[in-house]
């Protein structure tokens, strides 16, 4: 044995031993003496390094076998016992092609009692993210029913009041001069029934799970809702909404339920910073508009309360971020809202502005996201054999409608609103057959054609109309060349019958 | 009937649908008892200070000061607190109907009510109150 040999790994700081074939000690540094807590004198002793560290290292063996049919260098991370104390070292081995064991240490005894302290922090870091969220819900259906049955006791009070009114109205012998009273009465009980009606149906749709469906809906209407909806946290306040629509309310293909969900939280949070900044004359301002090209549709959200400060700008789309005091806002409202505009190929922006805070969402047009939600893994797959209908019609129950029949057969359903729409839409892309509604504002179904066939495009129409208008139809069937007609109402069979007739010519 | 007979009540209540129904109720069925009408706590702290209740109807739920802290303020003032208060209210949360309870507020209407549970009230309340 010689340790001179070895001197030159005398500088290093990890422990080290060598040994010989025959496991006989050849080397170890001063390192190695202070993490095993030896001296010289007493390693001197041990003949057989297998034998030594068996004593202090209970899983050596293992360890020596693997290492022994290795060729590469064997680590692990194994437990050592010195003087009654546990520790965790790393070890490293290989036996060289010279015969020799060479062996490192590391004592990762701090390292590993630190990782299994954050690994636990961890894990139950995560049961309470687990928690808060579902205390979340909770708490958010909690307040709804507050919410809820606060809202309509005082309807109902108020027409079980009513009625109660017309029952002694009704007592007096002569009804005559009652029947003013009467009818306010019922007008009182109407108009309750219907605030109770408005904030049921408003909930319902608020709380049903969706599925992630879209619709043709009107912007506008979604924007009235969402007011509606936030309408007790203004009561009672001097904050006026404001909606602006420049030129038509835009028509969008949304999740009617999220998106609403989206606006409800961007006027939700004006008012409640309105209302805390405690601004005067408080004012929050939605506008809606068209962009020139027709192939997006902006809606902001504008307040003149404080506004958001640089230092939050970057992180208010965060989960869990909130400047709301605890047990006000959950931090989830606008990463939500973000993510349900992304989902809807729609973007989310926090504009730069001077007074208050400018939220301004963009949708794709219906035409477009009309691509990119319908089946167009149909139209990818099956290019060649998908027949294209574009279905004109400015009522939207109508669109949604004949999309539903068409979604589930061969036919790839495109919508438009009006006949400029469709004529944005058939520059787009390649039409097969055309449905039109008959009676339109602006350009009518009638007209709309008469443009297509001076333009030379001969795409099969049809007309898709109420019985009124079936003579109508006839004096023109001819002359513009019209393939049929579909009379409102129509079911899912003689929407797809009266296309299958056509494809099938 | 003369005047010193009737009975005032303040109906405190910030929808201006049940304090309308209220009103015309009393109007039309008692001509002892007189209405006063308050929105908000602050108009009923205004309509306190010019005129005798005999009793007050106060609305649980109302955007700034809540119902049952504005009557538990009352019931702790020298000056009100012989009134009888009669808290309207949706469903109560245990922790209100204890605080309630505690402040000495035994007369709770829950809505929706009948005009007639709420004549009845009013009528128990006066009684007691003589």
């Amino acid at each position: 044995m010689d340790m001179e040999a070895f001197e030159f790994l005398d500088d290093l700081f990890e422990p080290i031993l060598v040994a010989e074939q025959d496991g006989t000690i050849a080397y170890f540094n001063a390192s190695f003496l202070t993490l095993f807590r030896t001296t010289p004198r007493a390693m001197k002793k041990q003949t057989d390094f297998k034998e030594y560290f068996s004593s202090i290292i209970p899983d050596f063996n293992s360890f020596y076998e693997e290492m022994m049919k290795q060729d590469q260098v064997l680590s692990t991370e194994l437990n050592f016992i010195i003087e009654g104390q546990v520790s965790t070292i790393i070890i490293k081995g290989v036996k060289k092609e010279s015969g020799y064991f060479v062996m490192l240490f590391k004592d990762v005894t701090v390292e590993k009692l630190l990782n299994d302290k954050y690994r636990a922090q961890l894990e139950e870091l995560k049961n309470t993210h687990g928690q808060i969220i579902q205390s979340d819900k909770l708490k958010v259906i909690g307040e709804m029913t507050a919410n809820i049955s606060h809202e309509i006791n005082n309807p109902l009070t108020v027409a079980i009041g009513n009625t109660e009114l017309i029952g002694f109205a009704l007592e007096a012998n002569d009804l005559n001069p009652q029947r003013e009273s009467i009818t306010k009465f019922q007008i009182n009980i109407e108009h309750s029934l219907d605030r109770i009606n408005k904030i049921i149906s408003n909930m319902k749709e608020f709380l049903h799970k969706s599925e992630d469906k879209k619709e043709y809906c009107d912007a506008r209407e979604i924007v009235e809702k969402a007011i509606a909806f936030t309408n007790p946290s203004v009561i009672g306040t001097d904050i006026q909404m404001n909606v602006m629509v420049s030129g038509a309310a835009p028509i969008l293909l949304i999740n009617r339920v999220k998106i609403e969900q989206v606006f409800v939280n961007l006027i939700q949070n004006a008012i409640d910073s309105l209302k805390e900044a405690g601004t005067e004359n408080p004012l929050i301002t939605v506008e809606l508009k068209t962009e020139n090209s027709g192939n997006s549709i902006q809606i902001s959200v504008k307040d003149n309360g404080p506004g958001i400060s640089a230092e939050n700008r970057a992180k208010i789309f965060n989960t869990f971020f909130t400047t709301k005091a605890i047990g006000k806002g959950t931090g989830l409202g606008l990463s939500i809202s973000n993510r349900i505009i992304q989902s809807h190929q729609g973007k989310l922006d926090l504009l730069e502005s001077s007074v208050g805070a400018h939220f301004r969402i963009t949708l794709p047009a219906i035409g477009i996201a009309g691509h990119v939600s319908g089946n167009w893994e149909k139209l990818i797959s099956d290019n060649h054999k998908l027949i294209r209908v574009l279905v004109v019609d400015n009522e939207l129950n109508i669109l949604n409608l004949c999309m539903n029949f068409l979604s589930e057969s061969d036919y790839h359903f495109i919508g438009a609103s009006s006949a400029a729409e469709a004529l944005l839409e058939m520059e787009r892309t390649k039409i097969d057959v055309i449905i039109t509604d008959m009676k339109m504002p602006l350009v009518d179904g009638e007209n709309f054609v008469r443009e297509l066939r001076a333009k030379n495009i001969n795409i099969p129409v049809l007309f898709m109309t109420s019985k009124d208008f079936v003579d109508k139809y006839k004096t023109i069937k001819d002359e513009l060349g019209l393939e049929g007609i579909i009379i409102k109402p129509f079911t899912k069979e003689e929407l797809v019958g009266a296309l299958g007739a056509i494809v099938n010519e | 009937m003369s005047k010193s007979e009737r009975k005032c009540i303040l109906v405190v209540d910030d929808d201006p649908k049940v304090r309308e129904l209220i009103q015309t109720f009393f109007a039309l069925k008692s001509e002892e008892i007189l209405c006063v009408m308050a929105e908000d706590s602050q108009q009923a702290v205004l309509k306190m200070s010019n005129q005798e209740f005999d009793i007050i109807l106060i609305d649980n739920q109302m955007p700034g000061r809540s119902g049952i802290d504005y009557a538990l303020s009352l019931k702790k003032s020298i000056k009100y607190s012989r009134i009888p208060i009669i808290l309207m209210s949706g469903a109560l949360q245990q922790e209100d109907v204890l605080k309630a309870m505690e402040g000495g507020l035994k007369d709770i209407l829950v809505k929706p009510f009948s005009l007639k549970q709420l004549s009845d009230k009013i009528n128990s309340c006066l009684k007691k109150g003589h």
